[in-house]
């Protein structure tokens, strides 16, 4: 009787545990009056649990200003949050239940594509708008999904021209090592596609994945180090490393001696939190492409950023206040421009929204004026490429002139 | 007798003169230096920078002038290199060091601050910055600056300059130096028209195998322009030296390799054997064991970082005990909550150990937030040591090495060589005998428990100098450290010990054939084969059951 009473309390406590943010949902939604439900769909356990409580908390704010200044068409905004705990099957089970029980109006979510892949199924069966708010790798069109960041043919191979331009260093050898998943292994097709035309022989790339949560990168490291030796020119790392695996990169590149001088790193998933606890003075210069690095100087960053840092201390979060990255800028684009687009549609209808957010342009703390393509329901964003610096951040080597216009189907992919 | 007087009073006359002429002469040269160092600095700021430029007069200026003025330069580059430097509005150059906003040209503090970013170098800027402050580096009187900044100088060959180089070499007392500098100048040479100068740059290069030269010895073959015989001879015979370094150079690096990832799974899965192996205990909360030393790990660092500042590379060694008994101390907390009741009773064991694994992990979660906790590594772990071209040991490797040794030694002392590892040994294999003897089951377990768990923390402890911290850092080793454990046999160290080594080692060498995903399949279809064949494990130990 003992033991099974001691089971049935641990089992009991175990679920509650797990899906504690979910019940106190529950709870708040009875006591507000008929509020407009916003559902999050962030991890915040396992492997992506560092990166997604970063956006499920930028949203949760963001939610709070648009309450404060009247919520959006006379209702209170409330976001429900969810715990897919990393778990990409998880995502599509998590989502269903915000739209059939939670009766979302949208949702925000997802980091990894293959979450973002698991949970498409479920937005378009069911009519639903997901707001997501990564860099990925594009070849995908869906009226169901806001795709908030740039395809890669409009971020990523900017940077890559530039890496191969004279000030950039002249690149001519390409060593890409990525996460075993979708989005590394599109990033790199395309990439090969693309130095295909830029004369760039087969013999100058190498091609590597690890699997997801890698932490041993010694024998990788030494293969680069010997890569860019070989002849043929100037070598750089294309990496699509995510998650845990970055900071563990780093860290043996820097024990390995590699510098950014001899042989740069462009992170296309590197965000300034994968720097946090890591010395970055030998990492100075390797580099990073995104929509927006948090150095850029005009009064809506600013704002944005005081805002954040605020809200972190009020609210005794575990983040770091004076950090935010790209994808937490978008969350908080995406959610604005809803809200700018139910109220302008006075519906939260998913036809209606989409509907009036064609063309609509957003205020971006990058310091653009983002605009949403009325055809691929893309943002057009601007461009940026960032280079590490000895505080743990990233300065802004390089930004595009103005948004640039997405292309979701990369011309450089083939069959 | 009159002329020393004469000269005396001479001397009373012409003292202050003199001292008053040095003083002028020293404020002149402090302004000529002013100028000099404002055109040294001038086209870094502004519309059509030339920063490629100043760098090319910033060694220039090192090489002629005094050491102030050396060290001012070092200052500008140190300025470049960590991003200090800002370029205000009226174009002019400041270094920001934190607390202030210096002048560049007079180090002195400006009143008016700039909140402009950073000046952010492009690629090219930065390997010139690299190969510039090498260069003044050679300057420095401390040998080993003067040792690394060669090592830099040979990276970058191709774009040194050669002259400022042969200067420095004449002057430069340390041997070692003196040869790093001279391959660099022989990188060069192979480039020369005098077949004396190939022959000479073709030995030297030879003599320092690294991929860099096998690669500058490829390309001299490869030009169409290469028709002397005795050239390509030499080139070819230093290429085939190059290549047998290499390999060799190669194979110790992936034993080197193995090893070190040998030492991660022998330290995550030893808390296990002892747990899993002699008690029996499926316990999936074994990784959160190792997440909590990591935790206590930091918990001493941030101590010892506001405490005890002096002493703070200390830090791991002090973890180390404290680790070990927060966590043993755990591991007897939840045997006495939770494993007790059920012990042979596997399935209830291994949902009740799962439930504690989450709910240890949300805990940490709510206490230090899922973010990676920041970690200062020891000076001493930071970086590595090349022990000969092509092979580098990182120091933090050696010592999971090392510590990994050390706690299988004295794991294995314990359980073979003590009166309380005989205790362990006579409850695991026949619980019933023991008791009746009069062996105290229930408190052995408990301690043994503990011991796993303790072993467990001191995992934590090293990973936190491998690994990033964060609180599900546990999960992905504790599949790893059953596979270990199962593998070498329940109940056996040496075995446990053994399997470590066997799936670092062959994950190791067949990652640089077939990439890492490979790697981690095969090592799992290995271990099907052999638990298939060998169902209790490479190594079983007698039991009477």
């Amino acid at each position: 009787m003992k033991r099974r009473n001691f089971l049935s309390i641990a089992g009991a406590g175990a679920v509650v545990a797990s899906s504690s943010s979910l019940s106190m949902s529950v709870f708040a939604a009875e006591s507000a009056t008929d509020p407009i439900k916003i559902g999050l769909l962030f991890s915040q356990s396992g492997t992506m649990a560092n990166n997604e409580s970063l956006l499920k908390d930028t949203a949760l704010m963001t939610i709070d200003q648009i309450n404060a200044k009247g919520g959006v068409l006379g209702k209170k905004v409330q976001g429900v949050v969810v715990d897919p705990a990393s778990d990409w099957p998880m995502y599509a089970q998590l989502g269903k239940q915000l739209i059939q029980q939670d009766k979302v109006a949208a949702m925000f979510g997802c980091w990894t594509s293959v979450s973002r892949k698991s949970v498409l199924p479920v937005v378009e069966s069911q009519d639903s708008l997901l707001f997501y708010p990564l860099h990925f790798e594009g070849e995908e069109q869906s009226k169901n999904v806001v795709y908030l960041n740039s395809p890669p043919s409009s971020s990523v191979l900017p940077a890559i021209e530039y890496l191969m331009g004279e000030q950039g260093g002249d690149a001519k050898r390409f060593f890409m090592l990525g996460s075993d998943y979708v989005w590394p292994r599109t990033i790199n097709k395309m990439l090969k596609g693309y130095l295909k035309t830029k004369n760039i022989p087969d013999s100058a790339l190498r091609e590597q994945y690890v699997p997801f949560g890698h932490s041993n990168f010694q024998t990788i490291i030494r293969e680069i180090k010997e890569f860019a030796a070989q002849p043929g020119g100037q070598a750089i790392v294309v990496l699509t490393v995510v998650g845990d695996s970055i900071p563990a990169l780093f860290k043996e590149a820097i024990n390995q001696g590699v510098r950014a001088s001899e042989i740069p790193i462009l992170g296309l998933d590197v965000v300034d939190s994968d720097l946090e606890g890591l010395d970055t003075k030998p990492l100075v210069g390797h580099l990073s492409c995104w929509c927006y690095f948090q150095n850029v100087e005009n009064p809506l960053n600013q704002k944005f950023k005081a805002d954040w840092a605020s809200y972190v201390t009020t609210n005794k979060l575990k983040h770091r206040p004076d950090m935010v990255i790209d994808p937490m800028v978008s969350t908080y684009i995406g959610l604005n421009l809803w809200a700018q687009a139910a109220t302008k549609a006075k519906s939260t209808q998913t036809a209606a929204v989409r509907e009036a957010m064609a063309g609509m342009e957003v205020a971006d703390p990058a310091g653009y004026t983002a605009k949403m393509d009325p055809t691929s329901q893309y943002l057009w964003r601007g461009d940026m490429i960032g280079s590490i610096n000895a505080k743990q951040g990233f300065d802004i080597l390089w930004k595009s002139k103005d948004i640039v216009k997405p292309i979701p189907f990369s011309p450089y992919i083939t069959g | 007798m009159k002329r020393p007087t004469m000269l005396r009073v001479l001397a009373w006359l012409m003292g202050p003169l003199i001292l008053f002429s040095i003083f002028c002469m020293s404020a002149s040269a402090q302004s000529v230096s002013i100028e000099h160092r404002t055109v040294v600095l001038s086209g870094l700021c502004g519309d059509g920078a030339t920063p490629g430029l100043v760098l090319t007069r910033l060694v220039t200026h090192a090489l002629s002038n005094n050491e102030k003025e050396q060290v001012w330069v070092r200052r500008i580059i140190t300025a470049l290199k960590e991003g200090q430097l800002i370029c205000n509005d009226s174009d002019q150059a400041l270094i920001n060091d934190g607390r202030s906003q210096l002048n560049a040209i007079t180090l002195e503090a400006v009143l008016q601050k700039s909140s402009n970013p950073p000046y952010v170098p492009s690629m090219v800027i930065m390997r010139k910055v690299a190969i510039t402050s090498a260069e003044v580096n050679l300057f420095s009187s401390d040998q080993s600056v003067r040792r690394e900044a060669a090592e830099q100088i040979d990276k970058f060959y191709s774009l040194l300059d050669a002259s400022v180089i042969t200067q420095i070499l004449k002057n430069e007392p340390d041997s070692e130096v003196r040869s790093m500098l001279t391959l660099a100048l022989a990188k060069r040479g192979l480039k020369s028209s005098d077949k004396k100068d190939q022959l000479a740059a073709i030995l030297a290069v030879s003599q320092s195998p690294s991929q860099a030269s096998r690669t500058l010895l490829s390309n001299l073959l490869g030009d169409k322009n290469l028709t002397d015989p005795e050239l390509k001879l030499a080139s070819q015979t230093a290429i085939r030296h190059i290549d047998q370094w290499l390999l060799f150079a190669n194979i110790c690096s992936i034993l080197f390799s193995g090893l070190s990832y040998a030492s991660i799974l022998l330290l995550t899965a030893l808390g296990l054997s002892v747990i899993f192996g002699l008690m029996g205990v499926i316990n999936l909360a074994h990784g959160e064991f190792i997440t909590i030393g990591a935790y206590s790990t930091f918990i001493v660092e941030q101590l010892m970082k506001s405490y005890a500042p002096a002493y703070f590379d200390a830090y791991i060694f002090v973890a180390i005990p404290i680790a070990f008994c927060v966590c043993a101390i755990f591991g007897m907390v939840l045997e006495y909550c939770v494993i007790r009741f059920l012990y042979r009773r596997p399935l209830e064991t291994l949902l009740a150990t799962w439930a504690v694994s989450l709910a240890m992990i949300k805990s940490i979660q709510l206490l230090f937030g899922s973010q990676n906790v920041e970690f200062i590594n020891p000076a001493f772990l930071n970086g590595g040591v090349q022990v000969f071209a092509g092979f580098v040991v990182t120091y933090n490797r050696v010592f999971a090495i090392i510590l990994a040794l050390l706690i299988f030694t004295a794991t294995l002392l314990i359980i073979r060589h003590t009166r309380f590892g005989l205790l362990i040994r006579a409850t695991t294999q026949l619980r019933d005998t023991a008791r009746s003897l009069g062996v105290p089951a229930e408190r052995i377990d408990r301690i043994s428990f503990g011991l796993g768990a303790g072993l467990a923390g001191l995992a934590g402890v090293v990973l936190t100098q491998i690994a990033s911290v964060n609180p599900s850092m546990g999960t992905s080793f504790v599949i790893d450290a059953f596979m270990v454990v199962v593998l070498g046999g329940a109940g056996s160290l040496i075995g446990t010990a053994v399997s470590s080594l066997a799936l670092g080692e062959i994950n190791q060498w067949i990652e640089p054939l077939y990439g890492s995903v490979t790697a981690k399949v095969a090592v799992l279809i290995i271990i099907v084969l052999i638990i298939q064949r060998r169902p209790q494990g490479l190594f079983t130990s007698k039991t009477r059951t």
